[in-house]
């Protein structure tokens, strides 16, 4: 048992289980930009992990084995990281406390609570993307909370939205000037409202309306006014464990540099090569 | 304006390459000028770019390299010490310098095209600790390459390797920090930190050779070359993915 634990805590599992993740994204990469492959990808960063794995709309066998294979070399890694820190805390408790070691098995923990946590928020919280909305219109979200559009305020000319964003020069597309205002509303009760820009989301709790572009006006001459202004595509996201990422990822960066300040000199060493 | 950059791009190869050579001779006090002038020639068209366009100079190929060059000039210059051996570690980034400023060869030598985004916050930050973390990996990669070349490696291990290896953890810090404001960016602009796309997982392989090249069990010689090996495979890697970028 002794020895096995020993096994699951050494340096040499954790080479060959990094090298094996290094493996398995570089297939990642080649699968990414595999062209029959795009549908997959897409479906994967539109909806949660549970859909995936759906009988109507989830990932082919191939993409599927891709996700296990990397959910079962992480789990390797947890463990593998939990029996290492286990051993570090042993020796730190029983021979001596040594500062540098101590950070870095802060920086350990926090890595493997931040890895659970990248995890969790592929299964927690919901994800609507590219909802398409004009003037006036809403969407009802599944926990009942209701997306209105009140406005669209787009001062360009709506044809630029016709072009690729990589063709838009500085005079085509004003991107401080036009804006959506929506509002999130729940039993007929207005929650929130307020403008989202481009890179400027509008945040409620951990509800997330992020305006992803505009989108050209439906009905060009006639008819509905609202239709004759430009759309917007909107992704609406809730993820509850991106607070914690969010907070934890810093703590560990600045960990790693505490760890590098303390470890920065140069042992002595009578031997170095001389230096003119 | 595209002319001047051009002019000042071969005007910095040029003193690389001199300070190079002059460096090799050990032409003491020359090679130190020549470095001055590579330095802030370099800085000159880095800041030309960043007048003309209007955005900082890390957004395409040509701009990223040219920082890169301009940061390992200034480590070369100030922070590197030179040994006996004529091949040091100061020749290494000499080297690397003449080695990306040649890749800058086969870019359009001019600042990158406008994109809306170039002046937001996280989007700066991200580019400037990309670049930030390619110039002290390549910088640490010198060191490594300096020892894994050397016959009598055992003399150079608390000296040069050790120090690669804080580059290396510093260049950790660089990069994580770019992925911290990528994060940022990503949500604020599509409602996810994470993508299941090409550049995030590249990101990630970086994220991993790091990890590997710290976890490298043993603490005897044949570790330390495999260490040094790795650390210097991971700088190529970082210089392969900003290179392929450009090229998509």
């Amino acid at each position: 048992m002794r020895k096995i634990s020993e096994q699951l805590a050494s340096l040499y599992v954790t080479t060959i289980i990094l090298v094996v993740l290094i493996l398995w994204f570089a297939w990642g990469i080649l699968l990414a930009q595999s062209n029959t492959l795009a549908h997959e990808f897409d479906v994967m960063n539109s909806t949660l992990a549970h859909a995936w794995f759906s009988r109507t709309q989830g990932l082919s066998l191939l993409m599927k084995l891709w996700f296990v294979g990397l959910c079962v070399v992480m789990a390797l890694l947890a463990i593998n990281l939990i029996f290492c820190s286990w051993v570090k805390i042993l020796k730190i408790i029983r021979i001596k406390l040594i500062m540098s070691k101590l950070v870095m098995l802060i920086i350990h923990v926090l890595f493997g609570v931040l890895a659970l946590g990248h995890f969790g928020s592929f299964f927690l919280g919901y994800r609507y993307e590219n909802v398409t909305l004009q003037q006036a219109q809403s969407f009802v979200l599944n926990d009942g909370y209701i997306l209105c559009v009140k406005d669209i305020h787009f001062v360009d000319n709506p044809l630029v939205l016709e072009k690729s964003p990589k063709e838009l020069g500085p005079e085509d597309y004003h991107h401080e000037d036009n804006f959506s205002e929506v509002a999130l509303s729940r039993k007929g009760k207005q929650l929130t409202s307020g403008r989202i820009y481009f890179l400027r989301p509008l945040i409620y709790k951990n509800i997330q309306v992020t305006l992803k572009r505009f989108a050209p006006p439906k009905g060009k001459t006639g008819g509905n006014p609202a239709l004759q202004k430009p759309g917007v595509k909107l992704v609406v996201s809730k993820n509850p464990v991106k607070c914690l990422v969010f907070f934890l990822f810093p703590v560990m960066i600045v960990g790693i540099g505490v760890y590098m300040i303390m470890t920065w000199r140069q042992p002595k060493n009578k031997n170095a090569t001389q230096q003119t | 304006m595209k002319h001047l950059i051009i002019v000042g791009y071969s005007t910095s190869y040029f003193f690389y390459s001199a300070t190079l050579i002059t460096y090799l001779l050990r032409w003491r006090n020359l090679w130190q000028y020549l470095s001055i002038i590579a330095v802030t020639v370099n800085f000159l068209v880095l800041l030309l770019i960043a007048i003309s366009s209007g955005h900082f100079p890390f957004f395409n190929v040509f701009e990223c390299l040219l920082f890169v060059t301009f940061i390992l000039g200034g480590l070369g210059l100030l922070y590197s010490q030179t040994e006996k051996h004529r091949i040091d570690v100061r020749s290494w980034v000499w080297i690397e310098i003449l080695f990306l400023l040649t890749i800058v060869l086969f870019f359009p030598k001019e600042p990158s095209l406008y994109r809306s985004n170039q002046t937001f916050l996280w989007v700066v930050l991200f580019h400037g600790f990309r670049v930030l973390a390619l110039a002290t990996v390549l910088f640490s990669a010198a060191h490594f390459i300096r020892f894994r070349l050397a016959r009598r490696r055992k003399l150079l291990r608390n000296h040069i390797l050790f120090r690669g290896k804080n580059f290396l953890l510093l260049t950790t810090v660089f990069f994580l920090c770019s992925e911290y404001s990528g994060m940022i960016w990503c949500q604020t602009g599509w409602g996810d930190f994470w993508h299941w796309s090409t550049t995030f997982f590249q990101s990630t392989v970086i994220i991993l050779c790091l990890m590997f090249a710290f976890h490298i069990p043993g603490k005897n010689h044949r570790s330390d070359d495999i260490r040094s090996v790795i650390g210097a495979v991971t700088a190529l890697v970082m210089l392969t993915i900003q290179v392929t970028k450009g090229l998509s």
